[in-house]
Parts: C-alpha cells; structure tokens; sequence
C-alpha cells in the first residue's frame, strides 16, 4: 500500500504542476529569469528562463508524467525493485524539467547528462538480465558519445560568443554564424541531438531500451527524454538554423530516419520494438520539420510534439497492460484481448485513431499542418513528399498492428473475462480523451499552448489558427490516401514485414547495431592485446624500456644543444683515465662472470674505482665510506651465500643484445652531461657558507659532519628512517620464512 | 612569515607512527591512533591552508639557518591545498579502517608505516629544496616497498620487486640531476636554484639536469612508458594500503613535476613541452585501454590512475593559465575520487569475497547504500557532472580547445568514452549482475559504520568539488599565477637578496 500512496502522490503533484504550467503558459507575458554564478570562467551560470516554449514541453513533461506515475501504481507491484525505478523516475523528472527551464547551455548540458544516466538506471532495471545490462550501457555509450560532441560544441560556442545563455546567444546569432567555427558547432550539436533523439544512425538504441519497465519506455524514450534533443534543435533554431547546413543536415537525417523507422517497425513481433521503431520514425518528422525551419513547419512540429506524446505514452502503456494481461508482448501469439478486457481495447484504440491520424482527433489536425508544411516549403524536393507519404502510411499501418491486431479474436473460442486494475487502465484512456478533446477544440490549445509557445521560441506569432476542417483539398487527399494506403499495407503486412527482414538480413554487416557491437567487441580486444604486449609481466623488459625511455630523451636533449662540444681535458690524466679504464674493464667482465663470485668481486672492483677518485680528489672521508660500504656489502653477501638462488647467466643472446644496447645508450648520453658537469660553477656554492659557519655559528670543526647533523639536519633524520624502516622490513621477511618453515 | 606551521603535517603522522611502534602488538590502539592523528593532520592542514590563502606564500628556515643555506619548508597555495586535500585521505582511510572486526591488519607494522609514508608524503607537498625533496621520496619509496612485500602471496613479492626496482633507477636519475644542477648552480634550494638557472639558459648542463629530472618524476608520476611499476603492484595489498598509493604515491611525481617545470626549468616553448604532450597523450590513451581489458576491480582502478595522470600533464604540457589550473584541480579531484575507489574495491571484495569482477556480483540488490555511494567517485572519474570529474575534464577540454590542440580534443573525448565503458564495466559486473551461483560469500556482509563514513567523507568532497567549483577553482586559479609567476616564490623564499 505504501508504494501505491507515493505513486498517487506523485501523479498528484505533476497533475498540479501540469496545471500550473498550463495557466502560467496563457499569462506570461514576458520570460522569467533566475540566474547564479557558477563557474563564469567557462560561462556556467545557474540561470534559467521561464518563457512559453519551456512552460510548453513542462506541461508535457508533468501532464504524462502525472500519469505515467499513476500506471506505476498498477504496473510496478511485483516488481521487487520498484521503489528505486520509482525514485529514479521521479529524479528523471526533475532533470528534465531542470533542461528544458535552463537558460544557460552548459547548465541545460548538465541536466542532459543526468537525463542519460537516470535513463541508463532505468534501462537496466532488470539488472538480473544480460540483455538489459547490454541494453543499458549500449545506450548509456552512444548517448555519452553524443553528449560529449555537444560538450564540445558548448564549450566552442562559448569561444565564438563570450556568452552561454541562450537568451543572449540570439542576440548574438549573426557573430556565430558569421565565425568559421560554425559548422563545426552546428554539426556537433546536431550530433548530440541526433544521438539523443535516435536519429539514424543512431536509432538502434532506442529499441533496446525496451528493456525498461513499459511505464519507462513510455515515458522516457517515448514522450519526453527522446524529445530532448528536438527541444535543443528547437531551441537552437533562431540561433543556428536558417541557413543551408542546418537545412540539408536536418531534413537528410530526419528524412531517413523517419523511412528507416517506419519500415523496421513492421517487420518487429514485440509491440514495444514496434513502437519503439514508429518513435524512432516520429522523431525523424520531427527533425525533418525543423531542417524546413519554416513558420508553417515549426507549428506543424510543436502541433506534433503534442500529439506524439499523448498517443505513443499511451500506447506504451497499453503494451504493458496487454503484457500484464496475457504474459507476452509477442505480435504473433497475441488475440482476441477485445473479449478479454473490452475496455483495454478502447484505450488502445482512442490513441490508435490520433496515431493515424483520423479526425477529428488531434493526430489529423497535425498530419494535415505537415502536409500542408511541405507541400508549400520553397525548397524541397518532391522526394522528400514521398518519403514523407510513405512513412506515414507505415505508421498506420503500425498503428492498426500494434492496438487492433491483438484485440481481434483469431480462433472461435471466447477467452475468460479479465479485469485489469484501473491503475492499468485509466491513463492510456485519459491521454485518448485529450487526444480527442484537443481535436475537437483546437483553437483553444492553438491559442492558449502553442501560439505562445511559438511566440517565445521564435519572437514573432504565427499567423496559423487550428482547425479541424480546411475543406477539400489536395492535403485533405493526400491524408486519405495516406489512411488507404496503410489500410493496404496492413492487409499485406505479413508479406511486407518479410520483406523488410530479408533486406535487414542482407544489409546486416552494415547496420548500425552491428557496427557498434564489433566495435566495442574490437575495442576490448585491442585492448588487452596492447595491454598484454606492453604489460607483460618482465622484469626484464620493463626495465629495459625505462631506460630506453631516459636515453631517448637524453638523446633529445643532446640534439637540442646548439653546442654539443664537451672538454675532454679531464680524462687526459693518467691517473683518472687508469682508475676509469679499470673501472670499466671490472664493469665488462663482471657482465661476462660465470658465477656469483666472480660477479661480486668485479663488481667490488668498480666500487674501488669510485673509492680512489675520491682519495685523489681530496675527499678522504668519503673515499673511507665508500669504502666500507663496498666492504659490508661484500660481508652481507658472504653471510648469506648458502642462501641465494643459484646462479644463472644463461640470458637468450637476443636480450643480451638488446641489454646491451640499451646500457649503452644510455651511458653515452649520461656521461656526456656529466662530463659537462666539469666546468663548475660560476656561482658561489652554498658550500662556502657551510666552511665559513661550521666552526663559528654551529660549533664544529668537521664540516661534513655539522652539515649532516645540524644545516641539514631534516635530510639525515629522512635517510635514518628510510634505513630504520628498511630494517623494519628485513625484520618482518625474515619473521614470515621462519614462521613458513 | 615563518610559521611552524609548515613542518607539522610531516611531524604529526612521524610521532603517531612512533607512538604505535612503541605500543607494538596492540593493534586496537593503533586504530584510534591513526584516528586521532587524522583529526590532528587535518586541523594542522586546514590551519596552515587557511593561512596562506589569507596572507600568501609562507615559509620556515628548518633549524633556524636562513635559505638558501639550510632546509626551507616552504608553503604557498598549491602546496598547502596538496597537504589539505592529502589529510583528508588520510582522515578517510583511518575512518574507514576504524572498525576492527571488518578490516584484519595482517601485520603490526603496517600502521605505523602508512603514518611514515603521509609523513612523507607532506614532506615531498611541502619541501622547498631539491636534495630534501629527494630523501621524502626515498622515504616514500622504502615505506611503500616494505608495505607491499607485506602481502603473503608470491605474487605480492614480485610485485614489490618491480615496484623497487623501477623506483631506484628513478632515483638514481634524480640524484644524477641533483648532481649535476649543485654543479652549475652551487645551491639546492629551490628558489635559489631557479634564480640563478634563470640567469644562464640554454646551458647543456641545465638542459640535461631538466631532462634527468623529467625522467625521474615521469617514473614517478607512472607515465607511459614507465608506469609498469602500478599496475603490477598495487592490488596486491590490502584495500586501504593501495588506496593510499592509489591516491597519493603518483601524484606526489606530479606535483614534482609541476614545481620543477613551473619555477625551476619553465616548459614553455622548449621540446620537453613537446615531449610531455605527446607522453600525457601516450599514457591517457595507454591507461584507458589497459583498464578496459581488465577484470580485477583495483587493476582496472590502477590503470585508470595512469590514464588520469594523461589529463593532469597534459594540463601542464598545454601550458596556459587556464591549462594549469585545470591540471591542479584535476589533481585535487583525482586524489580524493581515486582513492575513494580503492576503498570502494576493498569493500566489494569484502563482501563478495573476490577481487575479480567475475566472481562478485548482486551488491546493488543487496547493498543499496554502498552501490549509491560508489556511484559518486565512480561517475564523478568518468567524468559526470556536476561532481567534481565533470569539472576537472571540461576545464582541460576547454584549455585544449583554447590551445588549438585538436589532436588533444580528440583523445580526451575517446578516452573519456572509454573510461565511461570501464566504469559502468565495474558497476554492471559487481553491482548488477546477479552474484554467480557457485560464490563464496564471507559470513559477514555488513560494511561497518566506520567504513561507511569514510568512503562518505570523501565523496561528500567530490561532490564538493564539482557543486562548489566556483569556489574550488578560482583557487586553482591563484595556484596557476602563483606557478607562473616565479618571481613570487623567489621573493618569498630568498627575500630582497
């Protein structure tokens, strides 16, 4: 009971607010503003603006929301994850109504992204099933990619403008389209719409978000979420659009999408793919009148937003009252529900008859407008006309499959009589009775909702009254030979939809869908075999290429310098160059050693080396450090030989030589700067002040020393603790071997 | 503005270590010690940044001897916001180890050296001295080697190995540069040494030091190619110790970085600015994709560290006011959400008893709480807004765009997709999928109250960061006209000498 109160509740509120909407929308005068300071740096401001066109898609958005709310009621019971699609339901809304009232961009951007992700949530609400994971992150992918192309394009518009608000932004459309980032922006943005509102090529994710929970797809990816990337072409349109671009990319993508849509739609069994696929073709019309961009259009748009809206949420939800009612969504298995639950039948049939556009519901008022807003468009070809007809005539071919196929009964038998809750019931039937209620008073929601809805997206009003009836004329034919032909089509549809799978089969390695599996699939793979390759789990090889890397970039440098000359003077000394070369020829044969032995003692060798530059460089005490520390090692070594692994110097010649290669480099390189160390400083060290101070501020005679334990004092307590942890560590492996034997 | 302020971060967590060495064996004490050292690092942390933001750069001559001669701790914005945002990891993970029946400490000494290793950490934030800067990372360096061979799997030794041995040659590199830069310059203090290289540019010696040092700090910082030392070892250890290295440890060489190549050796316009944008793009793309063919939850986090470090240097390499301030906030961000992380995949292994994605599962069903909480540093690293990933990727992306850099543009939004996959790869794996049939499940499945706060309280400030970025980054931005400004350092370490 508890989930049903919230449910009631919340339609409640969004009725409210719906209403709300609806009375501010007829007395607005002029747009109302709010704005913080973000992060003005990238222009982030917290500002919305409040005009018709936003109060326009927030009726939308609360009035279905309301309902869809009230479906919950019925349809989630049972569901054990309810409450959380509930709250995130309920999270969506909030960022919608966050998007369409924000009047900076990046803000609008930011509820956009939380638009995707609560729809990712929502996708996956049968996260027990693969396919809805799959489902939920393919969409989750291809919206994130658009997203990110309209980032990018905010974040361009920001540099060609100075401004993210799109109230100044308009005053400012003639500096955008003028600057030569503007296509790039415009395709960008138009990127992020696509994806958003499943233009094709990007349609393929909208039809399997079907995973979602029908009180979802309705509402969601059917009447608002998938209307956001209209909203922002829309909104976009005085400030982007009427140009050539923004015309030939619009009507191209929209046109294909809506034929694409449409015929795809017939050859799906699942009533949610099929109208999943006749949204994909609606939000193509819808693209399609904005690229026309043309008074008429726009009407005839904002006319069909309103429509689509009422009949397609509906018949969402009747799809999933018939899945609540029969346990199947399967076209094929699916009959005689009339005599089941006569009243299903209406509510599917009321949105069905908007869907095809039968007066006087409101689908005919919009259906006639497009028309209208075609045949009159200057510039546009006679293609497009049939595109247009064709896709609409599937749409009722859809329409009849999708709300009267499964109502009629196939077999003579009479099912039992079932009562589905009101709940299931009740919405789908009111969002009928607006569709028809609008169609028959159409002045008053041209009037009242959508002229100022115009008015405050384009600035100017438009002249267009709505009416039910404009007399017989060649849209008034064309409108009917529309509802024939799908009729037609219906009555072949089986033949239709075969013919639609045989040319998907065939064109499969080119579909979208495809391409993004195998692109993914390539993707991962890549991956971990450059992950293999380069993380390999070598020692060997890793160390190679840090030092490879350090010589690349010192080779660099080295080529950097204008004056490569290095003197040379120094190893002209017989005892330095006898030190070095001895040094040295310990080095090679230590490399060459045939036992650990030998190795340590060449390896002694070269510390001497080290020991006797000191002695001859006047550095006596350090020479007896040196010294002694090559002694403990030689001790420490001793201690413990009958402990360490048996020698093996059998490295493959290839990695010798590879070793080899990168020593080498290395030390030429390294060398050469440390033989640039031999002029020193012009500068007075700060060893003088340490000479003169020793004895007479810190009171020691022994330089040296007072350094270490008193001017630098902070470094030796470091290098004690690195040596006092070190034996902490000694400690503790040596505890764990004991314990282990 | 000599403030003994500036070395207390370092002494705090150096005495409490002290203290739990001397209480040896009494584990439940040293829990409430690290505890309360927290509290105290934080108090000290948050006082000291407090101080600089009001009266600017300060610093503190260590033992009394007057820079450039002795020791200078020196503090300005990027160091005191470093030390900051470090006291709250370390709060964090001392809050999230609190509780003693969910986290065993397999070792008495690993508290006492996770208190040496903040210890160093602060050192290396706050040091303003080349050669001291050194002995913190080699403290850094032993600490994490002895805390990593800790781990009892053979494995877990390799590992340390590699990690050892790769860090040593980066020492050896960096002592080389000390080496050679005491040669020309005679000095040792930061501020020193960049007044005096400033006067001599284009010395072969100065140019090879630099090179030396960008080496040394890209080993440090896991650039590609030679981050192999993360990814091989920081699983191996237990949750809260990799989410220490996770957050800190590589962050430290980009801080190193920045200094050096802000104050000392200036990027602009020479070919190591070249090389460092093509080695952040390398290693953005790198990490990315070595994530994405990972199944182990930390492994997928630890190549991810790579990839982000990609953002940071590149922030760096693109070299604008606008670029700079973005790289410190990105790294600001990223300590906080990366390390939140690795806690993260310490607790879903608790609970599900695996590290490998394959074998976790049904957490989002089971643990609500958790699953919610995890989606704050998971969505704010793969970039969602408005928590603090959004921000730190878009002001990148805004100084890439600015910089004309469209190769740039591109890898951040491919790698931005790709760590969105990987991301959402974890939560699909551990979150969604219903737990495998054939699971060993832990007795205990309740994360404790104190494992609870302290992933809380790091994600309460990722969300701070992105939801109060407009107070967040106008301080970024004092940082980068600090950085680049080096005269201001100088003067405020060196005085009118």
């Amino acid at each position: 009971m508890k989930f049903r109160t919230s449910c009631y509740s919340l339609s409640g509120a969004s009725a409210v607010l719906c209403i709300f909407a609806i009375w501010a929308s007829m007395n607005l005068d002029a747009p109302y503003y709010l704005a913080f300071d973000w992060l003005p740096k990238v222009g982030l401001r917290i500002s919305f603006r409040v005009d018709s066109f936003s109060l326009f898609f927030v009726t939308l958005i609360c009035g279905i929301g309301s309902l869809v709310f009230f479906f919950c009621a019925g349809y989630l019971p049972g569901d054990k994850s309810r409450s959380r699609t509930l709250s995130i339901l309920l999270l969506f809304t909030l960022s919608m109504l966050g998007l369409v009232l924000s009047d900076n961009v990046l803000l609008l951007f930011i509820f956009w992204e939380f638009t995707t992700i609560t729809s990712f949530f929502l996708v996956g609400a049968k996260c027990e099933k693969k396919e809805a994971r799959e489902a939920a992150l393919q969409a989750l992918l291809v919206t994130v990619a658009g997203g990110m192309a309209l980032l990018v394009a905010i974040l361009l518009l920001f540099m060609a403008a100075g401004t993210l608000e799109l109230s100044s932004l308009e005053a400012n459309r003639q500096l955008i389209q003028d600057s030569p980032l503007y296509p790039v922006i415009l395709i960008l943005i138009a990127a992020g719409a696509f994806t958003k509102s499943a233009q094709f090529p990007f349609h393929f994710w909208l039809p399997g978000a079907m995973t979602a929970p029908s009180p979802v797809s309705a509402f969601l990816h059917s009447a608002t979420m998938v209307k956001a990337g209209i909203y922002l072409l829309a909104r976009f349109h005085p400030i982007l659009g009427e140009t050539v671009l923004w015309h030939d990319l619009l009507i191209g993508i929209g046109a294909a999408t809506m034929i694409v849509g449409a015929s795809l739609a017939l050859a799906r069994t699942d009533i949610k793919a099929l109208l999943a696929y006749t949204t994909v073709s609606a939000l193509g019309m819808l693209t399609f009148l904005l690229g026309l961009g043309t008074t008429l259009a726009m009407k005839a748009a904002l006319v069909f937003l309103l429509v689509h809206a009422c009949y397609k949420a509906a018949l969402f939800m009747v799809a999933g009252s018939i899945e609540k009612l029969a346990g199947t969504r399967d076209l094929d298995r699916l009959h005689s529900l009339g005599k089941m639950s006569p009243a299903l039948w209406c509510a599917a049939a009321l949105p069905a008859l908007s869907m095809c556009g039968l007066p006087p519901m409101l689908g005919f008022i919009g259906k006639e407008l497009i028309y209208e807003a075609k045949l009159i468009a200057p510039t546009i070809d006679e293609l497009f006309l049939l595109i247009g007809f064709t896709a609409n005539a599937l749409t009722v071919t859809a329409a009849l499959l999708a709300a009267v196929k499964p109502f009629i009964p196939r077999t003579m038998d009479s099912p039992p009589k079932r009562k589905l809750t009101l709940p299931l019931l009740a919405p789908p039937i009111i969002l009928g009775i607006v569709s028809l209620a609008c169609g028959l008073f159409p002045t008053w929601v041209g009037d009242n909702l959508l002229e100022p809805s115009f008015q405050a997206l384009k600035g100017e009003p438009s002249q267009i009254k709505l009416k039910l009836w404009h007399g017989v004329n060649p849209v008034f034919i064309l409108s009917v030979l529309t509802l024939v032909t799908g009729a037609l089509i219906y009555w072949i549809h089986s033949y239709f939809a075969r013919m639609v799978s045989v040319v998907e089969r065939w064109s499969s390695p080119f579909a979208p869908e495809r391409l993004y599996a195998q692109l993914v699939k390539r993707f991962v793979q890549f991956a971990s075999l450059q992950t293999r390759l380069a993380q390999n789990g070598s020692l060997n090889f890793y160390l190679t290429v840090t030092l490879c890397f350090a010589s690349l970039l010192l080779a660099a440098a080295f080529f950097s310098l204008p004056e490569k000359a290095v003197d040379l003077s120094l190893l002209i000394h017989l005892k330095t160059s006898l030190i070095i070369l001895g040094a040295a020829a310990a080095a090679v044969l230590s490399i060459r050693a045939q036992s650990m032995l030998e190795a340590v003692l060449l390896l002694g060798v070269v510390g001497l080396g080290v020991t006797l530059f000191f002695v001859f460089y006047g550095a006596p005490d350090l020479a007896l450090t040196q010294f002694l520390v090559e002694l403990l090692l030689l001790v420490l070594i001793a201690s413990i030989w009958s402990r360490l692994p048996a020698f093996r110097p059998d490295t493959p010649k290839r990695e010798k030589r590879r070793d080899l290669f990168a020593a080498c480099i290395l030390g030429v390189f390294l060398s050469y700067f440390v033989l640039q160390a031999v002029f020193l400083n012009e500068h007075n060290a700060i060893s003088e002040f340490y000479a003169q101070n020793a004895a007479t501020e810190a009171f020691g005679r022994n330089v040296v020393n007072v350094i270490l334990v008193d001017f630098r004092a902070l470094d030796t307590m470091g290098e004690i603790t690195v040596l006092a942890i070190a034996m902490m560590g000694i400690m503790s492996l040596l505890k764990t071997r004991k314990t282990k034997r | 503005m000599n403030s003994n302020l500036l070395i207390l971060p370092a002494i705090v967590p150096f005495v409490f270590a002290l203290v739990m060495l001397w209480l040896r064996g009494r584990e439940g004490a040293a829990r409430y010690l690290a505890l309360l050292s927290g509290v105290i690092q934080s108090i000290v942390a948050a006082l000291l940044f407090k101080l600089v933001l009001s009266e600017g750069t300060q610093t503190l001559e260590i033992g009394g001897w007057e820079a450039p001669f002795g020791i200078t701790f020196v503090a300005d914005l990027l160091s005191a916001s470093l030390a900051l945002v470090t006291s709250f990891v370390s709060l964090a993970i001392a809050l999230y180890i609190s509780v003693e029946k969910d986290e065993p400490i397999t070792h008495p000494f690993t508290l006492p050296l996770l208190q040496l290793l903040l210890s160093s950490v602060y050192g290396a934030f706050l040091t303003g001295d080349l050669f001291n800067l050194f002995v913190w990372f080699e403290v850094m360096l032993i600490t994490s080697f002895v805390l990593l061979s800790f781990g009892d799997a053979k494995q877990a030794i390799g590992g340390a190995i590699k990690y050892v041995l790769l860090n040593l040659v980066s020492s050896v590199l960096f002592l080389t540069a000390i080496g050679l830069l005491y040669g020309k310059t005679g000095t040792l203090n930061f501020a020193h040494i960049a007044a005096r290289v400033g006067h001599l540019s284009n010395e072969p010696l100065l140019i090879g030091a630099a090179t030396l040092l960008f080496c040394a700090f890209s080993i440090k910082a896991a650039l590609f190619p030679v981050h192999f030392w993360l990814p091989a070892s920081y699983h191996h250890t237990p949750a809260f110790v990799s989410a220490t290295f996770g957050g800190l440890l590589t962050k430290v060489g980009v801080y190193a970085m920045i200094r050096t190549f802000t104050l000392v050796f200036p990027l602009q316009g020479t070919w190591l600015q070249t090389a460092l944008w093509i080695i952040s793009i390398a290693t953005m793309l790198f990490g990315v994709l070595g994530a994405a063919s990972q199944m182990n939850f930390r492994r997928i986090l630890s190549f991810h560290i790579i990839s982000q470090i990609g953002y940071m240097t590149l922030g760096l390499a693109l070299w604008s006011p606008l670029a700079l301030s973005a790289a410190v906030f990105y790294l600001l961000h990223h300590i906080i959400a990366k390390t939140n992380l690795f806690l993260f995949g310490g607790l879903a292994a608790r609970l599900c008893g695996s590290d490998d994605l394959r074998k976790q599962g049904g957490l989002y069903s089971s643990h609500l709480p958790t699953a919610i909480l995890f989606l704050i540093p998971a969505l704010s690293l793969a970039g969602m807004p408005p928590l603090s990933g959004f921000f730190a990727k878009l002001l990148v992306l805004q100084a890439a765009l600015e910089a004309h850099s469209l190769i740039s543009v591109i890898c951040m939004l491919l790698v931005g997709l790709a760590t969105m996959y990987s991301m959402i790869k974890i939560w699909s794996e551990a979150f969604w999928k219903p737990a495998p049939a054939d699971a060993v499940r832990p007795s205990n499945r309740t994360p404790s109250a104190g494992a609870y706060l302290g992933v809380a309280y790091l994600a309460l400030f990722t969300v701070f960061i992105g939801v109060g970025a407009g107070y967040v980054f106008p301080i970024c931005e004092r940082i980068a006209g600090e950085l680049l400004d080096q005269g201001c350092y100088i003067h405020a370490v060196l005085g009118e000498r």
